[in-house]
């Protein structure tokens, strides 16, 4: 029996045309993309390769030139597939005249919610994306990492089986971004399937397990995170608790091994190094 | 159901935290308020009231139906220029349902804000009927006078009156009227024309016949408007004499015209908020729908052009022989006259009229044109509507 697919599209293109028809762009060209429940997979590529079209025509915003997308094995455009999607733009796009709390309210209510549910469910969201502290001021008067995490909640609210996210981290802080890429695991763990685009490598190693090269509007490789990266040969060995006085000690002993070995201090990762320095100031950082 | 509440809700909270709303209610009450000081009537209850009523009603509803029109072709054209559009569109709710609440908030605020013209009309003459009348005559209060009246105008037109010639008129939906409750009779009517006085004077000297029976000159001439009351049983044919020494004409507006009353003033002042309110909607729709489809620049003036061509109407030539135009602009006739407040039957008439298939059908046809250049912007990479 065949898994339910959240997510296909075959040979999807989108050719940007003028007023008169005229093409302009052609902004993605044959892509074929297949997600599962419980996948996250990661559309990666720099600056106008096509990521925030192609994610537009998976939400219907943008309707393609060729190919066909099927979400839930039905057409996009379907009413219960709506219902089961959660969606963050690009850009950031609350009702300035509303507190982002009331926000939520808006939009949980035209995804079908009311009532108790809904309290509840805003509740929830808000302190899944930390935004708790801030909930009753004005989107108009949100920092952008804010803005990002009110649009983070919206998508949230109808806890979608498929959740496109467009830079789901862009204008967040080091923490924002720890906490989106846990909860995207979190998600998918649960069984959703998240789609992301990025162009921050770190990122989508981190969080992904499959992923997309886009250049251009062409799919320059795709599949397991794992698989692509991996070397087939060489290895890495790491020892924290050996000091560093004694690497020549160790490069006489695995030299026979292989002659192009080579040693280097253990240095952490700025993010991992910045983590840790906030954390030791106690700062409580999760909140907005 | 749910989405289009959520819509008008946050479209009532666009009005009132964005501000124009509070700037529009701040508008009307100024004008309620400074309107009676800086008027200049006839010295008469009936005059100043019936002064006051007009005035305050054509201004206030021309600075609603400005604000409205704004506001409905603004707020979902600004929803796609700031990109909310992306949001509504991703959810399950249909774009009619969404249409639908926006069109309901937008119809909330505009009743809040007549609800609010009619109370500062009805205090305003409330207050002054309560004042010492400045007619010397104890007459009626301004409450009284502004009873409205259904109008017939009669036939033939124009009605040319020599010395010692007689005249006979044709109120021809007289006989439509409504009767009393009771069926028996319909209410007493009043006849009423207007002359322009050449000389000083008292008005021209009419003999009346009405349903056989001679009503000879109870005319009483004031500011050039004739009246004489009539028998309850009119039948809708009237004879005339004129018994002055010289030849009276009416023509257009002046001739001569049976006017029945139609319902004392809180009601006629209601009808005439309704009837706003009405056409706050139409052109609430009207705004909406050329939000959703072009920019704000575009969809403005498509409102205001709407807009203008409705206050135009009383200038285009009214027979429905005066070509296409004129009878496509006529659907729209009732958007400027509000008081008196027009036969409602009027309304559903003119919807069952040729003009107004004609209208509906121009509507259609620029509401396909507009989708396919819709779907041709969504092409060239602009935002779908
Ligand atoms: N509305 C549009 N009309 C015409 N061309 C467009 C339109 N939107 C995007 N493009 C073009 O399509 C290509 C892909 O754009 P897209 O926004 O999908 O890139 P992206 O991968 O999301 O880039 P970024 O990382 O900067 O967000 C670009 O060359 C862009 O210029
Ligand atoms: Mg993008």
């Amino acid at each position: 029996m065949a898994v339910e697919r959240c997510l296909e599209a075959t040979g999807v293109s989108k050719q940007y045309t003028d007023f008169w028809g005229r093409p302009t762009v052609l902004a993605v060209e044959a892509l074929d993309l297949v997600v599962a429940p419980g996948e996250v997979v990661g559309l990666l590529g720099p600056n106008g390769s096509g990521k925030s079209t192609t994610v537009k025509m998976l939400v219907d915003l943008l309707r393609p030139s060729r190919g066909s997308i099927r979400l839930f094995g039905r057409s996009p455009r379907d009413p219960l597939v709506k219902a089961r999607l959660g969606y963050l733009p690009e850009e950031s796009c609350g009702y300035p005249y509303l507190t982002g709390l009331e926000t939520l309210h808006f939009y949980g209510r035209l995804q079908g919610l009311d009532g108790s549910r809904l309290t509840a469910r805003v509740a929830t969201v808000l302190d899944e994306v930390g935004l708790r502290a801030g909930r009753e001021r004005r989107v108009g008067q949100y920092s952008k990492g804010m803005q990002r995490r009110l649009g983070l909640a919206q998508a949230l609210l109808g806890q979608p089986a498929l959740l496109l996210l467009d830079e789901p981290t862009s204008g967040l802080d080091p923490l924002g971004r720890r906490d989106v890429k846990a909860l995207i695991r979190r998600l998918a763990a649960a069984g959703s399937a998240v789609l992301l685009s990025s162009h921050l490598l770190a990122e989508v190693e981190d969080v992904c397990d499959r992923l997309l090269i886009l250049h251009r509007g062409r799919t320059l490789a795709s599949g397991a995170v794992g698989d692509l990266l991996r070397q087939p040969q060489g290895l890495r060995a790491t020892l924290p608790q050996l000091a560093p006085e004694r690497a020549a000690e160790l490069l006489a002993a695995i030299r026979p091994l292989d002659e192009a070995a080579t040693t280097e201090p253990l240095i952490s990762r700025l993010e991992a190094y910045f983590l840790a320095v906030v954390a030791a100031a106690g700062a409580e950082g999760r909140d907005a | 159901m749910r989405s289009a509440a959520a819509l008008a809700q946050l479209t009532l909270r666009a009005a009132w935290r964005g501000g124009s709303a509070r700037l529009v209610a701040a508008l009307l009450l100024a004008l309620a308020l400074t309107l009676p000081l800086v008027l200049r009537d006839d010295g008469t209850v009936a005059g100043r009231a019936t002064l006051l009523v007009r005035l305050s009603l054509t201004l206030s509803q021309s600075l609603l139906l400005v604000y409205l029109g704004w506001l409905a072709a603004d707020l979902p054209a600004r929803e796609r220029s700031d990109r909310q559009i992306h949001l509504l569109q991703t959810r399950p709710a249909s774009l009619a349902s969404r249409l639908v609440g926006r069109w309901v908030g937008l119809q909330v605020l505009d009743a809040t804000l007549l609800l609010l013209v009619g109370l500062g009309l009805a205090g305003n003459l409330t207050w002054r009927a309560g004042a010492a009348p400045t007619d010397r005559a104890p007459g009626p209060t301004a409450l009284q006078t502004l009873a409205a009246w259904r109008r017939y105008p009669g036939q033939p037109d124009p009605p040319r009156l020599p010395p010692g010639g007689q005249q006979t008129w044709r109120f021809d939906n007289l006989a439509a009227a409504p009767r009393r409750v009771d069926g028996s009779s319909r209410q007493p009517s009043e006849l009423r024309l207007r002359y322009r006085p050449r000389a000083a004077g008292a008005g021209p000297q009419l003999d009346w016949q009405a349903a056989g029976s001679r009503l000879s000159g109870a005319v009483t001439a004031s500011n050039g408007v004739v009246t004489c009351p009539l028998p309850a049983d009119t039948d809708g044919v009237l004879t005339v004499t004129n018994r002055s020494p010289r030849e009276v004409v009416w023509s257009g507006r002046d001739r001569p015209t049976l006017l029945q009353p139609a319902g004392g003033f809180a009601a006629n002042l209601l009808r005439a908020l309704l009837l706003c309110w009405l056409q706050g909607g139409l052109l609430a729709a009207l705004g909406l729908l050329a939000g959703h489809l072009w920019e704000f620049a575009t969809a403005a003036c498509v409102v205001g052009g709407y807009l203008l061509l409705a206050v135009h109407v009383p200038w285009l030539p009214a027979s429905p022989r005066a070509g296409l135009a004129a009878l496509a602009v006529s659907a729209v006739a009732p958007l400027v006259q509000t008081w008196p407040v027009p036969d409602l039957a009027a309304g559903w008439r003119l919807a069952a009229s040729p003009a107004a298939a004609l209208l509906a059908g121009q509507t259609l046809l620029c509401l396909l044109l507009a989708s396919l250049l819709a779907g041709r912007r969504e092409a060239a990479g602009g935002e779908p509507v």
